[in-house]
């Protein structure tokens, strides 16, 4: 009955919280009252508990403890009942345009294998985006908002395509509410560049890994020498633009080499960017992933990210991704039970046409869909993609305490990593737990200290601010 | 923040805050957010009940 995977609780930073994994209940705990717990999932007697709790604090506040805690398993606040849910019926609704297999980096993490997905270099034509457009916007039936993500290799290469397929989009789908991003290295940024897509609400995503130190190390032009100092006054510079309306992300992806996190993420604080994701690699490169013994100094990384965040908002607000939890706010139960909806609410195509479950999965030639053209063929996987994307048919999922959070996890980092949509990547899951711990905790203190984050959304048009 | 003598309580039930019929999937795709290599759907935004001075879709 009092089972860890109903209640899970955890210490950070020397204070001890509890979170009712089904209800989403989140409490700050005296370390009498966390003790009491322990025991409660460790024993699963309250009699034993009790017994454990009355020995170590005496008898008036263990009896004070088992109230409250009954109190709140009465009010289902702690160990409640699955909330009430079903299976959605999942429709197309977000597309990622890959219109250029080809970059002009070379970075040494690249999933992308530096850009041509393990083929040959190739740019999207208007006429392959065109149908992709009218493929997203004929197979989503009821479905006002679509979003498209412009993808690469670097989408740049290919801005006459991304300008007229926005065009074409707007123009042709009325009815819809387009939102648009584009995910770029910031090297072929100009003022006309950013203009159009900043009138144009288009989000973009700007890809830096720290600071020239961190970012050199793998993020590296063809003949190996670092990008840094091209990119970063490009990317300072949409940033500047951006910096009230919000629509941009810095966002790095984070190494075995390069497992100083909370210094990474405040150096790119520090360099005035107001909105900033940091990524950890998937990859099975020896050098370059994620190793299990790197989880300790993660763990701290975030712990000591958390900590240096909340202190820092006291005297300008900023917002790092992973800690953005909004406690109130946050989504509902359907769609933290159907995780990204890759292969079928959402999917990527590649140059030729090719649909492909999502991004991740672009050139890996068995798990190729169909195309915009014809439409899905491959009907058997993509009822797969739709079975793997519900939370509860991947068995290790469902009993974990992070379930309603991270909703099940990436199909592609599970596939990639262990060769299965539905078997979990678990060092990824290990590094998710840590963040959502993290993140609770933040949400915890900056509402302690009335602090509000600011927040931005990728794809919102800028109506309500301008 | 509901506080008892031993327990704070910090968010109670925000996953039953339901106050409309939701399944509207009107909300961001994950990989359309800034993640991109993880899907993070618990820091996503509510369509129906995100705050309403942002930008909107």
């Amino acid at each position: 009955m009092f089972d860890k995977s109903l209640v899970h609780l955890f210490p950070f930073n020397g204070e001890f919280f509890a979170v009712d994994v089904n209800s989403g209940s989140l409490l700050n705990l005296d370390d009498a009252t966390y003790f009491y717990l322990e025991k409660l999932e460790e024993t699963d007697s309250k009699e034993e508990a009790f017994n454990l709790t009355k020995e170590k604090y005496g008898k008036e506040i263990a009896q004070e403890i088992q109230e409250e805690v009954n109190e709140l398993i009465k009010d289902g606040i702690l160990f409640s009942k699955p909330p009430k849910y079903f299976e959605s019926n999942l429709i197309l609704k977000s597309m990622c345009l890959n219109v250029a297999h080809s970059c002009n980096f070379g970075c040494l993490y690249c999933f992308a294998k530096k850009g041509n997905y393990g083929g040959s270099d190739a740019l999207m034509s208007f006429d392959v985006a065109k149908a992709a457009i009218d493929y997203l916007a004929k197979n989503s039936p009821g479905r006002e908002a679509l979003e498209v993500d412009f993808f690469g290799g670097e989408p740049l290469l290919n801005f006459e395509v991304v300008k007229k397929t926005i065009e074409y989009a707007k123009e042709t789908y009325k009815d819809k509410n387009w939102r648009f991003t584009i995910t770029t290295n910031g090297s072929l940024l100009s003022d006309e560049i950013e203009n159009f897509l900043f009138d144009n609400d288009v989000s973009i995503v700007l890809s830096l890994d720290g600071d020239k130190s961190v970012n050199d190390k793998y993020r590296v032009f063809r003949n190996g020498k670092g990008t840094f100092d091209l990119v970063f006054p490009k990317i300072k510079k949409v940033a500047v633009h951006r910096a009230e309306s919000g629509g941009y992300y810095v966002r790095g992806t984070y190494t075995h080499d390069t497992l100083e996190i909370s210094k990474t993420v405040m150096d790119l604080h520090n360099f005035g960017f107001k909105y900033i994701s940091l990524e950890p690699v998937v990859t099975k490169e020896e050098d370059i992933s994620i190793k299990k013994e790197d989880l300790s100094i993660l763990k701290k990384e975030y712990e000591r990210l958390a900590i240096e965040y909340v202190n820092s908002q006291k005297d300008e607000t900023w917002n790092f991704f992973h800690f953005n939890l909004d406690l109130e706010a946050g989504p509902c139960i359907q769609k933290r039970i159907h995780g990204c909806g890759a292969g079928v609410e959402y999917i990527a195509v590649s140059p030729d046409g090719s649909i492909y479950p999502c991004h991740q999965f672009d050139g890996i030639k068995e798990t190729k869909l169909g195309d915009v053209f014809t439409g899905i063929t491959n009907k058997e996987l993509q009822e797969k993609f739709r079975k793997a994307n519900f939370l509860f048919n991947k068995e290790e999922c469902a009993k974990c305490w992070a379930r309603f959070y991270c909703s099940g996890g990436c199909l592609a980092n599970n596939y990639v990593m262990n060769g299965d949509i539905f078997k979990p990547y678990e060092i990824g899951c290990e590094i998710q737990k840590m963040r959502i711990e993290a993140a609770l905790y933040v949400a915890y203190k900056l509402r302690e200290l009335g602090i509000e984050v600011p927040t931005t959304q990728l794809s919102e048009k800028r109506d309500s601010v301008k | 923040m509901n506080t008892v003598r031993h327990v704070k309580i910090v968010s109670k039930k925000p996953f039953w805050n339901i106050d409309k019929a939701h399944d509207c999937r009107a909300c961001q795709t994950p990989c359309k957010s800034a993640c991109k290599t993880s899907v993070t759907v618990g820091n996503q935004v509510c369509e129906i009940k995100k705050p309403v001075k942002r930008w909107i879709w």
